[in-house]
């Protein structure tokens, strides 16, 4: 089995995952949970297996080199990174509700990834023969997962609050303080990330280019994201800003993020045209 | 002009200055105008713009900066206005900052205790031992404490990670240097392009953007220029075997290669692009009764076709390979009036003619070349050393925060009685676990239990 078709096999694990979460949301059942949990703790165990697998393919054809290079192997990581965040968060948390708004993440970063980009296993070009990829693609994408998270968590917040909170459906979910202090522990997770994504990629176009920062537009786009999320914690930090108001710039700042991913490469073109 | 007035309105701009307001506004401006510059494409030729929006836009465009907009007056007002903000507030809080930082503990009192936000009351039966026990699992747990007794009282005031509360001047202080850094890049750093044949050498570089050249001092060799490619036919390494000369003697010689760039004389150098040159013999054929004219020219060269010397054409580009179709060579016709007209001349089936004068390509001997980016940027290390001081300053924010915690016991008739209170800087939940943690330890080896009567947190 090659390492594609294994990884479109681990989307429809996290699919059952979410369904798993979304039942136990749902009926309570604590069985159910446990089930739900495994399959995503199976999914993610087996994501970090077929990453590793395509490394490995990737030697058998002759050109070794760390899956990190364009948009699919991109949203591999992408989809390992929410869902290590995610288990964190209800290892700590104990909470199985938010799953039901973080499981799809991982299932369409994958299932979308096999479904719309080109899967196969090509050479790097000499721009991207450098050792700084590693550590700028990693540091982007945790941002990025915790951001998806807090995303969800955000999500999840703005719905609490138009329910009836004496009603099962608010007995559910986590207190509105919980998910208000979620949503800023992601972001606290999320913003030194990508900063040091941010920081690894400018030392890296140096090396490349002898430039650090050329204004191109997934650069500008990271800095935009990073705007956001410095004024979510700003606002947050020093303004006392909590509840809706952050909940609502956490969810810009993944429109933002999910911009600078997608968004640039589609609709902009520039110098960052590998993922 | 009473004088009541100056310093209220003074006080009131610093204010404004120095509000979290302005922090905002300013993100959002900066966000804002980088939206557009990701929207606008940059630093196209004028005429290129007037093309995609029209006279009007164009025109509207390029007189508000937003052709170039990055380095625009009232962009760069905006990051000048940023600098001030973060002074600004910087120099407002760090005082109250570093009075928090310093401000001595005082023992716990009654009021004190109520008022702090994570509590514990336990309660001991023997007062000898436990003084010690207490300080050594304080320590244990990386606390500093201090010791001080009061009549039957002892107290503990301990506190930990209290440089955590720099962190946030410590970033900002990066944001500063990165913004210096770059600004010292702009102001006396050099940026420029040379473009060596292979086997040639050259001791100039053209500035970007400019038609300037620079002198080097020095000489760059380009001995020889190696293309390799994967099988699939993706290209695998580009690489330029330089010869770094001064007064005609090798100094440094290696291969510059992408993402390996080589230093001499304060020059950075980076293989950037290559290319083929060609020294070509261009032929022009009017009619059979005229025998045809041959020219042989190298990029830039210009010629007249015609003996009478109107029909003048240039030599612009050559590309050994040219959409599939072979060999061919950018040629631009200038015109007394107007402007020039360019157009490509093949060498196979060529069936370009200008003013009546047939063109073709009869041969091109291909010289390659390397073009190298070359780099003097005395402002980048401030950048480094400013983005070491954003990573280290979110660290102490995010990972640390400035706890404090405060123990008094009391030694009563027959029993001893121990209040535990703290504080943190952020982060309560977890001061609140590592007090848990600690009330835990004392349990276990002071032989304290929690106060039945005045409960665990009250």
């Amino acid at each position: 089995m090659n390492s594609a078709t294994l990884l479109s096999g681990v989307s429809l694990i996290y699919l059952g995952a979410w369904f798993g979460y979304v039942i136990c949301a749902a009926s309570r059942s604590t069985w159910v949970g446990r089930i739900a949990t495994s399959l995503m703790a199976a999914a993610w165990v087996l994501n970090g297996v077929g990453f590793v697998h395509r490394w490995l393919e990737s030697h058998d054809l002759g050109h070794g080199r760390i899956p990190l290079t364009n948009q699919y192997e991109s949203m591999i990581v992408f989809a390992w990174a929410i869902a290590l965040i995610y288990l964190i968060i209800e290892l700590r948390y104990k909470n199985r509700t938010i799953g039901a708004f973080v499981a799809p993440l991982p299932f369409l970063s994958l299932g979308l990834g096999s479904l719309l980009f080109d899967t196969n296993i090509r050479p790097l070009v000499p721009a991207l023969q450098s050792n700084w990829l590693t550590a700028h693609v990693i540091t982007c994408f945790l941002g990025y997962a915790a951001f998806a998270v807090s995303f969800g968590v955000s999500v999840l917040y703005i719905l609490r609050g138009r329910l009836n909170p004496r009603g099962i459906a608010a007995g559910l979910i986590p207190s509105e303080e919980i998910l208000d202090h979620l949503n800023y522990r992601a972001i606290a997770v999320g913003f030194p990330f990508l900063s040091i994504g941010i920081i690894t990629g400018a030392i890296w176009a140096d090396v490349a280019w002898g430039t650090y920062w050329s204004w191109d537009p997934k650069e500008t786009w990271s800095l935009i994201t990073w705007l956001v999320y410095a004024a979510f914690l700003h606002a947050r930090l020093s303004r006392g800003w909590s509840g809706k108001r952050t909940a609502i710039l956490s969810m810009a700042g993944f429109g933002a993020t999910l911009f600078t991913y997608f968004g640039v490469n589609f609709l902009l073109s520039g110098l960052h045209s590998y993922a | 002009m009473s004088e009541s007035v100056g310093p209220r309105r003074g006080e009131g701009f610093w204010r404004t200055l120095s509000s979290l307001r302005l922090t905002l506004v300013l993100f959002l401006l900066l966000a804002a105008a980088s939206v557009i510059g990701t929207l606008v494409p940059q630093n196209l030729p004028y005429e290129e713009y007037l093309r995609m929006y029209g006279a009007v836009a164009a025109k509207l465009l390029d007189l508000m900066g937003m052709t170039d907009l990055f380095h625009s007056w009232w962009f760069l007002g905006l990051l000048g206005a940023l600098v001030v903000h973060i002074t600004a507030c910087s120099l407002k809080r760090l005082p109250a900052t570093w009075k928090a930082l310093k401000a001595p503990q005082r023992p716990l009192s009654d009021a004190l205790f109520r008022s702090l936000p994570v509590r514990r009351v336990l309660e001991g039966d023997d007062l000898s031992h436990l003084v010690d026990s207490l300080r050594a699992e304080l320590l244990q747990g990386g606390w500093k404490a201090r010791v001080e007794k009061l009549g039957n009282e002892v107290h503990f005031l301990a506190q930990r990670g209290r440089w955590s509360r720099l962190g946030a001047y410590v970033a900002h202080t990066g944001v500063l240097l990165v913004l210096l850094g770059a600004a010292i890049g702009f102001a006396f750093g050099f940026k420029g392009f040379m473009q060596i044949q292979e086997g040639e050498g050259l001791d100039r570089v053209q500035e970007r953007g400019g038609k300037s050249w620079r002198k080097l001092g020095f000489e760059v060799r380009c001995e020889k220029f190696h293309l390799s490619h994967y099988p699939d036919g993706t290209p695998k390494e580009y690489r330029s075997d330089l010869v770094f000369l001064k007064d005609g003697k090798v100094v440094l010689e290696g291969p510059l290669r992408v993402n390996h760039p080589m230093s001499f004389e304060g020059y950075v150098f980076y293989q950037a692009s290559y290319g083929a040159n060609a020294r070509i013999t261009l032929e022009a054929r009017q009619d059979s009764s005229v025998p045809p004219r041959q020219f042989k020219m190298e990029p830039g060269d210009t010629v007249a076709l015609d003996p009478q010397g109107r029909v003048i054409v240039r030599f612009l580009r050559y590309e050994s390979d040219l959409q599939g179709r072979g060999p061919a060579v950018l040629l631009s016709h200038l015109k007394p009036e107007g402007p020039p007209v360019t157009g490509w001349v093949f060498q196979r089936d060529s069936r370009a003619v200008l003013e009546g004068w047939h063109l073709r390509l009869l041969d091109a001997q291909e010289t390659r070349w390397t073009g190298l980016q070359v780099k003097q940027d005395p402002g980048v290390w401030i950048v480094w050393v400013g983005c070491f001081l954003i990573m280290a300053g979110c660290a102490m924010a995010f990972l640390g925060a400035h706890r404090r915690l405060w123990v008094r016991v009391q030694a009563r008739k027959n029993k001893v009685v121990c209040w535990v209170a703290g504080s943190s800087s952020r982060d309560l939940p977890g001061l609140d676990r590592a007090l848990e943690r600690l009330c835990g330890a004392w349990q276990q080896k002071a032989g304290l239990r929690f106060s039945n009567k005045e409960g665990k947190n009250e």
